[in-house]
């Protein structure tokens, strides 16, 4: 994308959690000028940070809106009605609204907002907060390419960014939403292990982040099969080959599979729900 | 070059396609239904261990585990330089039947294989051990002999357990997994003939691919599941049944069994109970064999 265009762009956020703050940080870390980016939220509670970015805040949505072109709806879902409402009259031909309220889907944000408003919705995950997110996010009715690449020029700073259709974003959650919980259960019972064998738990935790973090860049910057990444450390009659025995003797793969389905299933119940209650 | 089988088993049966070469193989046991089946093949059949030996170049020992201290006892004696000794026996090192030869010769050629039923249709997978006194060209020879009918190599003989648990073993866990297989076929309406044609076509097939392809078999099964499609479905319950842990578990319990006849078959014990008094009968009846001199053979 043009970065030219990209510094004279406006950015605004309602809504200053952690979602909307790692998605400033790397757009920030573009062509965006902090002059050009402003947060509203209701307290001043999490306000701080992004003023130590440069940002402006405010506690008003309609002056986020008037003055941004590209405007993140980063409110917890149960809100969204409520700002888009109160937003609506405001939004342009010119305004680009990016939803990334989990569960909302983008009829609902549609219906909100005045007719051929271009809507897009995002759904990016907690390590978005140190650039190493994935986000994936579904074009609305209205919203061209041009906006998709645009978006995705803003936000490829903050990690992994794909496009996918709507439907796709509730498996985004499952696997990658929650799958980063995931992780944590893993790398907690790794640094368990170790802890049961003998090592203090500090460095059994450290050691254990260390690793899925090292294991996690190999995998993604060899473009190598996990399988075949796995293959590759297990020596013949050796550690690995006994450990990831016990894995599978105690159904990890299966279980996996299933966690990502629940996660998955309950978004798609989640947005059912919220369809339902968006409607007048 | 000629070849020689002391047994004419199963083993001989399979191995016996290896019809290029002339044939001898010998079992005091007439009544075995492998005999016939080796005489349709043209093998030269006796009932003399002795003349098999006196007939081969290549002599292989196709006989059961607790049988070859004793096999070994009755051809010492009539082992020349020129013979390379082969043995199948599951378990039975190189060092035990060297051991016994060295009463009889400087330097027996001995290797040890292991290889699987499948050669009868000429795709076995079979590994070889090189013995002490055996060149590199017997190794060669076995193993040219041996890749006519499937995929040879050479191991290190103290793999040859693992070999047995995966490969050895490995086509019994493949016919069950297709009778289980054609079962499910036959569940879901399909003629039972076919289901069996199907699944055995499928695995055959899906070995073929991962064997032509350098890909891992990982990335192939990726290949095969469509996104929220019927395959990746039937894997999950696949992975649920841990499906994964229990060919593990399968491949390990053939190998730490093999381990175990492997000492019992280091003991160079044969109990009487373990040979048909019928069978002695008829191999003391063969000119010029005798029960070696050694109480401790066990042997009456």
């Amino acid at each position: 994308m043009d970065p030219e265009m990209d510094s004279q762009l406006k950015i605004g956020f309602i809504g200053a959690g952690n979602m909307a703050f790692g998605i400033a940080k790397g757009i920030l870390s573009g062509n965006v000028l902090p002059v050009n980016v402003k947060v509203s939220a209701p307290s001043s509670r999490n306000l701080g940070r992004f003023q130590e970015l440069g940002i402006a805040v405010t506690h008003s949505n309609v002056e986020v809106v008037c003055g941004s072109d590209v405007v993140f709806v980063a409110v917890k879902p149960h809100l969204v009605p409520l700002v888009l409402n109160e937003i609506s009259q405001h939004i342009t031909d010119r305004h680009i609204i990016v939803s990334v309220a989990a569960g909302v889907t983008l009829a609902t944000v549609e219906e909100l907002l005045p007719e051929n408003t271009v809507a897009i919705r995002l759904m990016p995950n907690l390590p978005c907060m140190v650039q190493e997110g994935a986000l994936l996010f579904a074009r609305g009715t209205h919203a061209k390419q041009e906006d998709g690449a645009l978006l995705r020029s803003l936000l490829h700073r903050c990690g992994l960014v794909e496009e996918g259709p709507e439907a796709w974003i509730d498996i985004h959650t499952g696997l990658s939403g929650s799958g980063v919980a995931f992780v944590y259960l893993f790398a907690e019972a790794l640094a368990e292990g170790a802890v049961k064998m003998g090592m203090p738990s500090a460095l059994a935790h450290s050691i254990a982040s260390q690793t899925v973090l090292g294991a996690g860049r190999l995998l993604r910057d060899s473009g190598k099969h996990p399988a075949q990444l796995r293959s590759e450390v297990c020596t013949p009659g050796g550690t690995t080959i006994y450990g990831l025995h016990t894995l599978e003797q105690g159904g990890v793969r299966a279980a996996t599979m299933s966690a990502v389905e629940s996660a998955t299933e309950r978004a798609r119940e989640l947005g059912r729900k919220s369809a339902a209650g968006g409607r007048k | 070059m000629s070849v020689g089988f002391i047994g004419a088993g199963q083993l001989a049966h399979a191995l016996g396609v290896i019809a290029t070469h002339r044939i001898t193989a010998s079992s005091p046991d007439t009544d075995l239904p492998t005999v016939s089946g080796l005489r349709k093949m043209g093998v030269n059949l006796t009932t003399s261990n002795k003349e098999t030996v006196s007939k081969s170049d290549v002599l292989f020992l196709a006989v059961k585990p607790h049988i070859i201290p004793f096999v070994l006892d009755e051809i010492g004696p009539d082992i020349e330089d020129r013979h390379l000794i082969v043995s199948c026996a599951a378990g039975v090192t190189i060092s035990s039947i060297e051991k016994k030869l060295l009463q009889y010769r400087s330097a027996p050629k001995v290797m040890r294989c292991m290889t699987n039923t499948p050669v009868v249709v000429k795709e076995g997978a079979t590994v070889y051990a090189t013995g002490t006194h055996a060149e590199v060209e017997d190794g060669k020879l076995l193993e040219q002999l041996m890749a006519s009918v499937g995929f040879c190599t050479e191991v290190e003989e103290d793999l040859i357990d693992a070999v047995t648990g995966l490969s050895g073993s490995g086509p019994a866990y493949a016919f069950t997994a297709l009778d289980a297989l054609a079962d499910g076929g036959v569940k879901m309406g399909l003629p039972r003939r076919l289901a069996v044609r199907l699944g055995a076509q499928a695995l055959l097939g899906a070995a073929k691919m991962l064997l032509e392809s350098e890909q891992h078999p990982g990335q192939l099964k990726d290949n095969v599941c469509s996104p929220g499609g019927a395959t990746i479905h039937a894997l999950h319950v696949l992975e649920s049944g841990g499906f994964r842990s229990l060919l593990i578990n399968a491949v390990e319990a053939s190998c730490i069994r093999t381990r175990e006849l492997q000492f019992l078959a280091d003991q160079e014990r044969i109990s009487p109970a373990a040979i048909k008094k019928t069978t002695l009968d008829k191999v003391l009846q063969q000119p010029g064999v005798t029960v070696s001199g050694k109480t401790d053979s066990g042997l009456v």
